[in-house]
């Protein structure tokens, strides 16, 4: 994936290190897969010197991955190979899952390589989440509900069958014959931020080809004592500075409240004190706090977990902030000039809008032997496309079903990235009448319909 | 009470002691990069970007193996594009490119340095919030030490994706 160049011919050369050509390290491709498998695949290095290279450690990306043997003795111009697994766990689209190989020697050298995977889901719903939104809690009106109604394109009468794991602040069921899944906020759920990604509801549903599926939860809850931001901001520091905030915390109810532990995780800094408000006003505390300099650079994201003993609370407050050293420069992308003249050339041709199309419109080929419906189209503009899928039903408004096993991977052709294809449905039943539909999946896992629905009666 | 205004409040009581960095905590929207209909990009040399600091970014996810190119953009709602995607590197040098708000809690992106994307893994940003963004772009970091190069980032413009024929015989 790393080496496939987008979208634009980059005439200008690189200007990296040497590369180490002693030690070729492949990549595997696990082609597609579906959300929670686990696939493994041979990473092959070859072992260009005269001399025996030693891979003493395999480090995975993500630690749900792993590689066996976890060392290897490549002996001088041979290959070897080692077994990478991957677990595709919630991932929709292209994913890359990176090893990195670290060779004996001096200044213990490091090669890269991975796994190649698409991850496609068997609900037709991408990322099904529940949105909460903002919850006050002493107004609400216990319990808040949300539902995500599952259908499916890719297995016959898919259903959830169990939820196998729910934050325990959230009642969780299934109904309509497990099409539907609802969940309730319960009254004592904590205060604070519940994300996407990291707050989910695991359920399990009736196909082995995905056995699970994860909807994620997103809530801001308020309770009796409100931050002025969740996330706070800390906004854009640079090393050389020095760091320190007022968090106003207030009571809406106007009550006071007294603040106990506050304690600081996630980012380096300090929790200075507290003190009151200014101008004065009952229920309302400042918290000072210094980020420091000295930690990695980027995003920071962090947490405050503040402790309200007379409540009976921890209110987490998040922090959030950018922190760059006083070098960096921040480019406006809005007024960078365009440079290359070769590039130029070739957003030329992009901008011919005129001939946009033409290329779309393929030279007939010879239609692809046997029997069953044959399927052919063209399409321009694929970009995004990473396959597409081809779905049939059995009556003009019935329920479509995947028909193709293996996603018909997308082929770009000239400046329009436009490309045609054939597809042949072997499985039909002759003088059956059928209606097929064509769906793009795209790199980044959503779907979308390229077609309607075409009538045919199969010979 | 915005914190901006809050901080501009309390400026005062502090002035002289402290420094302090402000951001507004709002979800902005306005003039930014907005490319034309048939995409635009950018070529930028990311050894001319910042050397210095920390051997990590992000919360410590993100190895930092050389120098990082720092964009800014405005993501309006009227944007047209689809994606941003990262052409260039070579042998070597795998370029990679990772957004983050310059401010927090507009709805999306808590994940540290997402979303991200590399040369064959272009950023959906359909989904992206409107508001203030930086780009920064730099070497993949499992390559060796300084790496840096060309690297080319473009907007994919608004061509959306046409079926021009379509036949069941």
């Amino acid at each position: 994936m790393l080496s496939n160049l987008v979208f634009l011919l980059a005439a200008a050369a690189a200007a990296p290190a040497a590369p180490d050509a002693a030690l070729t390290i492949s990549q595997c491709d696990l082609g597609d897969r579906y959300q929670f498998e686990v696939a493994s695949c041979s990473i092959e290095l070859r072992n260009n010197s005269d001399k025996r290279i030693r891979v003493s450690k395999v480090e995975a990306r993500y630690p749900e991955d792993s590689i066996k043997p976890d060392s290897v003795d490549i002996p001088p111009r041979s290959v070897t190979y080692m077994e990478a697994t991957i677990d595709t766990g919630n991932r929709e689209g292209l994913a890359y899952h990176t090893f990195r190989f670290i060779l004996e020697g001096r200044g213990r050298p490091q090669r890269t390589s991975g796994v190649n995977v698409y991850v496609q889901s068997v609900l037709d719903q991408v990322r099904p989440k529940f949105d909460f939104g903002t919850v006050h809690a002493a107004d609400a009106k216990w319990p808040l509900t949300q539902s995500v109604t599952f259908s499916s394109r890719e297995v016959r009468d898919l259903r959830v069958t169990r939820v196998e794991e729910a934050p325990e602040w959230l009642d969780v069921s299934i109904g309509d014959n497990g099409r539907k899944v609802s969940a309730s906020l319960k009254k004592d759920v904590p205060w604070g931020l519940k994300h996407a990604g990291s707050v989910y509801v695991k359920v399990g549903l009736n196909t082995p080809r995905q056995p699970h599926a994860w909807i994620a939860v997103t809530a801001n809850v308020l309770g009796d004592v409100v931050p002025d931001g969740n996330p706070f901001q800390l906004g854009m520091m640079r090393t050389n500075g020095k760091h320190e905030f007022l968090m106003r915390l207030s009571s809406p109810e106007g009550k006071d409240f007294k603040l106990g532990k506050i304690v600081m995780r996630g980012i380096k800094g300090k929790v200075l004190g507290t003190k009151a408000c200014v101008p004065a006003a009952t229920g309302c505390r400042l918290v000072r706090l210094s980020i420091d300099n000295k930690q990695p650079i980027g995003k920071l994201i962090g947490k405050l977990d503040i402790d309200l003993p007379e409540l009976g609370k921890t209110l987490p407050v998040e922090l959030f902030g950018i922190l760059l050293s006083p070098e960096t420069k921040i480019h406006e992308l809005s007024e960078l000039q365009s440079a290359s003249p070769v590039q130029s050339e070739a957003v030329s041709e992009k901008l011919d809008v005129g001939s946009a199309l033409v290329n779309a419109v393929k030279p007939e080929e010879a239609p692809l032997p046997g029997r069953g419906p044959l399927l052919r189209w063209s399409v321009a503009h694929q970009t995004r496309i990473y396959g597409y899928a081809i779905y049939r039903a059995e009556s003009e408004d019935g329920p479509l079903l995947r028909v193709n096993k293996e996603i018909i991977p997308v082929s770009q052709q000239g400046a329009d990235r436009s490309g045609s294809y054939q597809w042949r449905d072997e499985s039909a039943e002759a003088g059956k009448t059928y209606w097929y539909q064509i769906g793009n999946l795209n790199r980044d896992g959503t779907r979308e319909d390229l077609s309607g629905r075409q009538k045919v009666v199969a010979k | 009470m915005n914190h901006k205004l809050m901080v501009a409040a309390l400026g005062a009581i502090v002035a002289g002691a402290m420094s302090m960095s402000v951001s507004a905590q709002t979800c902005a929207s306005g003039d930014g990069w907005q490319p034309p209909a048939a995409g635009d990009f950018r070529s930028v040399d990311t050894c001319a970007g910042d050397n210095t600091g920390a051997a990590l970014m992000c919360g410590g996810t993100q190895d930092r193996v050389g120098p990082v190119y720092v964009f800014h953009s405005v993501f309006s709602a009227g944007r047209t594009f689809t994606t941003i995607s990262l052409s260039g590197g070579g042998a070597g040098f795998d370029p990679v490119m990772f957004m983050t708000p310059t401010a927090g809690g507009c709805g999306a992106n808590q994940e540290t340095c997402n979303p991200s994307g590399d040369t064959g893994f272009p950023i959906a940003t359909a989904d992206v919030p409107d508001g203030d963004w930086l780009i920064f772009v730099t070497a993949f970091g499992q390559n060796a030490p300084g790496t840096c190069g060309q690297v080319t980032i473009t907007s994919n413009g608004s061509f959306p994706v046409t079926l021009t024929n379509f036949t069941v015989s």
